[in-house]
């Protein structure tokens, strides 16, 4: 193994220790257990959990394709499920900015729907970040925490 | 693994990754978010870039590269 491969080896332990760390601290915020809080807060936590995780798993990804070189194929199913949690993402945050409105003003017959709403966009999104991590985990053959 | 292992790794994975420790922060210290906060979540997802920012190794042709169009206004209401 060359100098480069092991010190990719060792950034890509750390930062599969680091995803591991900060979803391991906050698995509540993920699973948004009841009880631990608003649904409007868990949710803004998970959102911004999710954000860290995958950030670490793109950097690691980048790393990957710059000394492996995966089929194009690979690449552009990872870049799809990218794309496809960060749309996801997006309509998580105007979900919780609605409910938070709802919240502030005080619309008590709306909060329900929205809390609903809010909580089925972060499923979504948990779901595609699961595929992402999936698919990075399949190529790289190393396990990225879910 | 034992908890002092346990957490010997924490303060270890903590120590390389000081962006983390700050999210961790954040998160923890936040209260109920407000539609401000919300708006800049938003705005911290966007910013992570498109796949080409993420990964500038990519060996995918150019016009594969293009980043579709994810930022909307945020809703009014």
């Amino acid at each position: 193994m060359g100098m480069t491969q092991k010190l990719f080896m060792k950034k890509l332990n750390s930062t599969l220790l680091a995803v591991a760390v900060v979803v391991a601290l906050v698995a509540p915020a993920l699973t948004l257990v009841p009880g631990c809080g608003t649904i409007n807060r868990t949710s803004y936590q998970a959102v911004a959990v999710s954000t860290v995780s995958v950030q670490e798993a793109m950097a690691l990804w980048n790393t990957y394709v710059r000394l492996n070189h995966p089929p194009l194929d690979q690449e552009r199913a990872v870049k799809s499920a990218y794309e496809k949690w960060t749309a996801s993402m997006v309509i998580v945050c105007d979900a919780g900015r609605v409910l938070s409105v709802a919240v502030g003003t005080n619309a008590t017959n709306t909060v329900p729907v929205l809390s609903v709403a809010l909580e089925t966009a972060v499923r979504n999104a948990a779901s595609e970040r699961v595929d992402l991590f999936n698919l990075i985990t399949k190529v790289t053959g190393k396990k990225l925490t879910q | 693994m034992n908890a002092v292992t346990i957490i010997t790794l924490i303060e270890e994975a903590i120590a390389d990754e000081p962006k983390i420790e700050a999210a961790l922060r954040a998160i923890f210290e936040k209260e109920e978010p407000t539609p401000a906060d919300w708006d800049a979540a938003r705005a911290n997802v966007i910013a992570l870039g498109s796949y080409k920012d993420e990964v500038p190794n990519s060996n995918l042709p150019p016009d594969e590269l293009t980043p579709p169009t994810v930022d909307t206004p945020p809703p009014a209401a």
